[in-house]
């Protein structure tokens, strides 16, 4: 809009100025062609011939008038109709002059005529540009009005033009958005021509290579899915099975060390003791991984129990003093009013044992703190070292998989990087926080802080379940006592019969059987050895593994006896009471003989 | 053969009898010719004599046509004639029955012609050789009142008789020659108020239509014939009310004017 006014006013200016050069032009033409005619009768008073001249020139609309005075200023012919001064007024003009009156506008001409150097007399003529002044006002007028007409006009336009483009944008928006919410909408417009037609096709088309790209990715993920899972289960087998010939390798070797039959030397027992050291090393990093692929597969659960924070801190800091000791670290614990709390007591002593060892690891001398304290909702653990501490860039990264503070910690001071990660993991568990301040070369604080009542809303349901344990020290507590305080079982003896024809890959359920005060565990080579034994008045468990060879159970059929089968596949499972998943886990197999106790079939 | 020698002779004749009349422009040629050439319709019909009808550009130059004895017939004015029958022995033949009286004009309404108030006073007149509007004045204020305007006072020749009535009005002169008849003619109230006659001269003998000397008397006489019966409608063209018969002796009276060739 404002161009248009900037045009016109310009163009408003042009035709103002050549209409005045033109008014201007045609007034000088006209003096001069009046002058060269008059020239010849003023000279020789031809009054008739100049009076005709001057009246046939006032015959033109924009001459108002004409006066010719003679050398001596007589005034020899004249037509005067110039209203707004008398003929005497005039005279006493001696310079050209513009006048404008109201809507009149006049030029005033003065011009000395003169015959070959010689004055012959005045021409004094009146022009009448009122006309074209009025011409080019009514122009003015005219302009503008189409200027407002056109204003008018392009707003409406644009306004109409306008709304109907954001209505259509905004379908388009729309269909973006669907076609980002997943939906599949159709694109309209597609059949226009202009640039509106050029994006709906270009979203038509984006729409058609996002639906082929999703297909993909879907089928990608299915792939991917699919090799996770076997990763997984690969990872959890694999561990199940590193850690049973382990633990078979940690017991005897832990037991030859005895040296109860004094048969072993001192570099026997060195040896031996290095096997064992070795062994509880490996069983901790397969641990971890496992911790790690179970967070990652979102697999990780806890168990809520009665736990007695002050119980537990003791536990650790027997455990740990020792570790303490060889590297002449002083490990301090502040009295604690003895509390019990809703939570899973295996966690915390693993986050704290983690932060522990940590601790000791990464300080060479000096004092390693273990800190409890309580207020209304949480209990505060704090482990405080004054070790080498954590820069302050690397800080934020502590809690990173695999992460130490710099590769060379790893070499220098041992450890996989994922137990903080895994604790970090497990503090969320229980609905707590695991956090890190820390000065380098000072040392650093690290604070658990747990709930004394678990936040449900935290805590997933799948998490709430009494659940696999995975730590080698289970092996060494009365763990599984705890399902007889929670549970109202039989207490009477059963008879557990293990078909051992896998000695190693029972070795540490036998251990862990043994420990049960109501179980009664009899091995047997073969099955035939069975029946015999049977105990008609008790309930007879026996527990084979049936991947190992084809056992013929049919003769067990009809008999008092429970069968518990041990398989990875799940095949031949006809005539089997309960069937139990490998790996081998301990306390799954405890727990599924409390089950057969109560009545329970199935699959574990 | 005696036929084709006839009709040669009848051509010869023909072309012999043509004349040529010569008009002094008075008016610009068209007009002029629209007059006369009805009238020269009017002769050949009248007589079997073909006229052509000739005027020139300007009254120089038909003067010096004239007294070259270029035309065979002429209409001219009074001094005119003088001048072109002492060179080339023109007669007059007839003329229109009207006199010419010259006036003078003055925005007072009585003028004292003695030489004390005219001396040194504009004079204007519309061409130095006008006859009844100039020379007439001129002599008979020189011949009555014994003042020479020529030598005695200023005269700016104004090129016409309105020229000279306006100019009085408007005073550029003090007194102006003119005739009756444009005088009455001349309509611009404003300028004609303010005007007064304040001298006529005696009656002169109006513009004569003269021959040559080598046309035969003959052909003269049944001319002026023609010319003295011609109807009225074509006399009203020339505003000629009757043709009088003349001989050149009318024009004496003109030589004491003191024309010089």
């Amino acid at each position: 809009m404002f161009f248009i006014v900037l045009i016109v006013s310009i163009n408003f200016v042009t035709i103002n100025n050549s209409s005045k050069q033109l008014i201007k032009e045609k007034i000088e033409s006209n003096i001069s062609f009046l002058e060269q005619l008059l020239i010849v009768p003023i000279s020789v008073y031809d009054l008739a011939t100049l009076d005709n001249l001057v009246e046939n020139t006032k015959k033109q609309v924009y001459i108002n008038s004409i006066v010719i005075l003679d050398k001596q200023n007589r005034i020899l012919s004249k037509v005067y109709d110039y209203a707004h001064l008398s003929l005497n007024e005039l005279l006493t003009i001696k310079q050209n002059k513009s006048i404008s009156i109201s809507s009149e506008n006049y030029e005033i001409r003065i011009k000395q005529m003169k015959e070959d150097e010689s004055f012959i007399g005045t021409m004094y003529i009146i022009f009448d540009t009122s006309e074209s002044s009025k011409f080019i006002k009514d122009n003015q007028t005219k302009t503008i009005f189409i200027i407002i007409i056109e204003i008018l006009i392009s707003t409406i336009l644009a306004y109409f033009i306008g709304s109907r483009l954001t209505n259509m944008l905004t379908n388009l928006t729309q269909a973006a958005k669907d076609i980002g919410d997943n939906k599949q909408p159709l694109i309209p417009y597609q059949d226009k021509k202009d640039e509106i037609g050029t994006l709906s096709k270009s979203m038509n088309k984006m729409q058609i290579d996002l639906k082929t790209r999703n297909r993909e990715l879907q089928k990608q993920k299915i792939v991917l899915e699919e090799s996770n899972r076997y990763k997984d289960e690969f990872l959890a087998n694999m561990s199940h099975e590193l850690k049973t010939p382990l633990n078979s390798i940690h017991i005897l070797s832990s037991v030859m060390a005895k040296n109860s039959k004094n048969i072993l030397d001192e570099e026997h027992i060195k040896n031996l003791k290095i096997i064992t050291k070795s062994g509880d090393e490996l069983l901790l990093l397969i641990n971890d991984i496992l911790d790690v692929s179970k967070i990652e597969a979102g697999e990780l659960s806890i168990e809520l129990q009665k736990t007695n924070i002050t119980m537990l801190i003791n536990d650790l800091y027997d455990t740990m003093k020792p570790i303490a000791d060889k590297k002449n670290i002083l490990l301090q614990k502040n009295t604690f009013m003895e509390e019990t709390i809703i939570s899973d007591s295996k966690r915390i002593k693993q986050i704290l044992q983690n932060l522990l060892s940590n601790a000791i690891k990464f300080t060479n001398q000096g004092v390693v703190k273990l800190n409890t304290t309580q207020d209304s909702k949480n209990i505060i653990v704090e482990v405080i070292d004054s070790g080498i501490g954590i820069p302050l860039n690397k800080i934020e990264h502590i809690f990173d998989r695999f992460k130490q503070v710099d590769g060379s910690t790893t070499r220098k001071y041992g450890g996989t990087g994922l137990g903080l990660c895994i604790s970090k993991e497990l503090s969320h568990l229980i609905g707590g926080e695991l956090s890190v301040i820390s000065q380098l070369k000072e040392g650093s604080i690290f604070k658990l802080v747990i709930p004394k009542k678990p936040i449900i809303s935290n805590i997933s349901d799948e998490t709430i379940k009494v659940t696999t344990s995975t730590n080698f020290e289970s092996l060494n507590t009365d763990k599984v006592e705890l399902f007889e305080d929670e549970k109202n079982i039989k207490k009477e003896k059963t008879t557990i019969y293990l078909n051992n024809n896998n000695p190693a890959g029972f070795f540490s359920l036998i251990i862990a059987l043994k420990k049960v005060k109501e179980i009664e565990l009899v091995q047997i080579k073969v099955l035939d050895e069975l029946l015999p034994q049977l105990d008609k008045d008790s309930l007879n468990i026996l527990i084979l593994d049936i991947d190992s060879k084809y056992l013929d159970i049919s003769k067990l059929i009809n008999s008092n006896i429970k069968l518990v089968a041990l398989s990875s596949n799940a095949k031949h499972t006809e005539n089997i009471d309960l069937l139990i998943q490998k790996p081998i886990d301990n306390t799954v197999v405890i727990k599924a003989i409390n089950k057969l106790k109560e009545g329970y079939y199935g699959k574990v | 053969m005696k036929k084709v020698i006839l009709i040669i002779l009848i051509a010869v004749y023909a072309i012999a009898t043509e004349l040529t009349l010569g008009v002094v422009p008075q008016q610009s040629p068209l007009k002029l010719s629209k007059k006369w050439i009805k009238v020269t319709d009017y002769l050949y019909k009248e007589t079997g004599i073909k006229i052509i009808f000739k005027t020139e550009k300007s009254i120089p130059k038909f003067e010096k046509e004239l007294y070259a004895g270029k035309y065979d017939l002429s209409y001219m004015n009074p001094y005119h004639f003088i001048i072109a029958n002492k060179t080339q022995k023109y007669e007059a033949f007839t003329r229109a029955d009207k006199n010419i009286v010259g006036i003078l004009l003055s925005k007072d309404k009585k003028v004292d012609f003695s030489k004390n108030n005219l001396k040194g006073k504009t004079f204007l007149f519309p061409a130095p050789n006008a006859f009844a509007a100039t020379l007439l004045p001129k002599f008979e204020v020189n011949e009555k009142f014994n003042f020479n305007i020529d030598k005695e006072a200023n005269v700016l020749y104004v090129n016409s008789h309105d020229s000279v009535y306006k100019g009085i009005s408007r005073d550029i002169g003090f007194l102006g020659g003119g005739i009756i008849r444009t005088y009455n003619n001349f309509v611009d109230k404003n300028d004609k108020d303010k005007l007064h006659i304040v001298y006529k001269t005696k009656p002169y003998p109006s513009h004569p239509i003269a021959y040559h000397p080598k046309v035969d008397k003959q052909t003269v006489s049944k001319l002026q014939k023609a010319f003295i019966n011609m109807p009225t409608d074509i006399k009203n063209r020339l505003s000629i009310k009757n043709f009088i018969k003349i001989n050149s002796n009318e024009y004496d009276i003109i030589k004491k004017l003191g024309v010089k060739e």
